[in-house]
């Protein structure tokens, strides 16, 4: 237990008396009285109409009402292949392949036109309780994870054979020690992978990695990053979000920040610590009360943004994260929802609880606590 | 179960109430909250007490306070600015302490998710229950939230 759950132990338990008035009790039970009521009168009501209606509709009809037409269903299941590969942590999709890393620290490669494992190779080191992040670009791959001896390590695999041929670990001084939390704080976009380093000594920085010496090649200072952070890479260089920052920009370059989006105080939501991705041309973003937003790159303004009155209207669904790809938006959370990048509205909802969602050229992977599933998009509305 | 036998509602929500008004205070951070909260959920019970009185009764007033307080916060209206304030009757003790403060900053369900772990002790499985959401979901909105209370007491200590 560290130092933040002991505090909170302490003022949870350490709360003033509350005042347990048993006027509280007397407006229950006459709120729960009234209620009633009103349940009983709906009822006779309803009852009523039923028999008047039933009585007009057998004293008027004249001759039996045509059959019903036979319902149909247009859409067909969409899982069209389930693998049992164990808790899946991290996937990324490299040319006609799909790769996954379990916590049993297993990569496996997965043929995208069979739907078959063609390689597993075990990663020795990596503290399993934490997974790991699968990263592909330049038709490379690299796996983000932490070794049991607390250190955020970077590997670059070689996806003939799924050996690692390289490691970088804490970026000489960067400290990647959060590479395999919930939080990624590592990307690939723009011709690089991208990381957010806390050094022990110094202050915080972007790290641009070169993806063929595996090293980074530049660094953008950051004064204030923090808390749960985000980083994702558009064609035009990384975008950060933190507790402590709304969303900022690194050049393509790696060397400044070149871009804040302004996030107007009118807006019912607030961009700090929202969680990132890119697609369609645009930045999204998820923000902690449940807002999508999409922000024009060009211009770091905020284009559109949908709220949960759009794609959640029984708030029923937590979000957890978003992936962008096949002209919509992927929203993890206890199941998958797919939603229009035009209107924010859901538009299908699939039964499965992922850790992880990758999309690639015309399939949907999602990686549960149990392998990985595959759905077809064309079998869903939408 | 011999209908004498059944607990009554008065006598739970009797026996309860003061154990519910400090879960709520918890969730909320003010009294005035909580008290709202709970009537809110006694009263959905009480509607239910038939059907859940041999079940987990006071489980199910918790989910719905925890339900009931999200959905309080996503339906709020944005502050308005006023040229003249509103009187103030009197004032709101505030609890003074950077911990409790600072519980009040983050989104009702990574509240609720601390509040189940380390107020009510329950497990990751047992808050997923609660919040009707995946085991997953709970552990990143934990580790979302102390992670974000981590960030602004390292960066007050950095201020100081």
């Amino acid at each position: 237990m560290n130092d933040i759950e002991r505090d909170l132990i302490r003022v949870l338990h350490d709360m003033p008396p509350v005042d347990a008035d048993p006027a509280l009790l007397d407006s229950v039970h006459a709120r729960i009285g009234r209620q009633r009521k009103i349940r009983r009168f709906t009822v006779a009501a309803t009852a009523a109409i039923a028999v008047a209606i039933a009585a007009t509709v057998i004293g008027t009809a004249h001759k039996p009402a045509p059959p019903s037409p036979p319902v149909t269903h247009n859409h067909r299941d969409p899982v069209v292949a389930r693998l049992a590969l164990g808790q899946v942590s991290g996937m990324a999709v490299l040319g006609t392949n799909v790769w996954a890393f379990n916590r049993r620290n297993d990569l496996i490669r997965i043929d995208v036109r069979t739907n078959k494992v063609t390689l597993r190779a075990h990663v020795s080191g990596i503290w399993s309780a934490t997974g790991g992040l699968l990263l592909s670009g330049r038709g490379k791959l690299w796996l983000a994870a932490t070794t049991t001896s607390g250190i955020g390590r970077l590997m670059a695999i070689d996806p003939s054979n799924g050996r690692v041929i390289a490691r970088l670990d804490r970026g000489g001084t960067c400290d990647l020690f959060n590479l395999a939390t919930y939080v990624p704080t590592i990307t690939f976009g723009a011709g690089h992978l991208w990381a957010i380093c806390h050094p022990a000594i110094g202050g915080r920085y972007i790290a641009r990695i070169d993806p063929r010496t595996d090293r980074v090649d530049a660094r953008t200072p950051v004064i204030r990053v923090g808390g749960n952070e985000w980083i994702v890479a558009g064609p035009e260089g990384a975008w950060i979000s933190s507790d402590i920052t709304k969303i900022t920009k690194v050049d393509p370059s790696g060397t400044r920040l070149d871009r804040v989006v302004v996030n107007d105080y009118r807006y019912p939501f607030t961009l700090t610590g929202a969680q990132l991705a890119w697609g369609a041309g645009a930045l999204w973003a998820l923000t902690d009360d449940e807002t999508l937003v999409k922000i024009d790159p060009a211009t770091a303004r905020i284009a559109r943004f949908f709220t949960y009155r759009a794609f959640d209207p029984n708030y029923t669904f937590s979000a957890n994260r978003l992936v962008i790809g096949l002209g919509s938006i992927w929203l993890e959370g206890g199941s998958l929802l797919r939603l229009s990048a035009t209107t924010g509205r859901v538009q299908a909802r699939i039964g499965l609880d992922p850790n992880i969602v990758v999309v690639s050229a015309n399939a949907v992977w999602v990686g549960t606590s149990s392998g990985v599933v595959r759905i077809d998009p064309a079998r869903l509305p939408g | 179960m011999d209908p004498a036998e059944q607990p009554t509602f008065e006598a739970f929500a009797r026996a309860r109430l003061a154990n519910l008004l400090r879960f709520g205070y918890a969730l909320t951070g003010s009294q005035d909250s909580a008290a709202d909260l709970v009537q809110d959920a006694l009263v959905r019970t009480g509607l239910r007490w038939s059907r859940l009185y041999a079940a987990d009764p006071e489980g199910y007033v918790r989910r719905v306070m925890v339900n009931t307080h999200i959905r309080w916060w996503r339906r709020r209206r944005p502050e308005q600015l006023t040229a003249s304030p509103p009187d103030v009757s009197y004032e709101t003790p505030v609890r003074d302490d950077s911990m409790w403060l600072l519980l009040a900053t983050l989104p009702p369900r990574q509240r609720a998710v601390l509040v189940l772990r380390y107020y009510e002790d329950l497990s990751e499985a047992q808050i997923a229950t609660v919040l009707g959401c995946s085991t997953g979901t709970v552990k990143s909105q934990s580790a979302r939230a102390i992670g974000k209370l981590r960030a602004v007491l390292t960066s007050e200590q950095e201020w100081r």
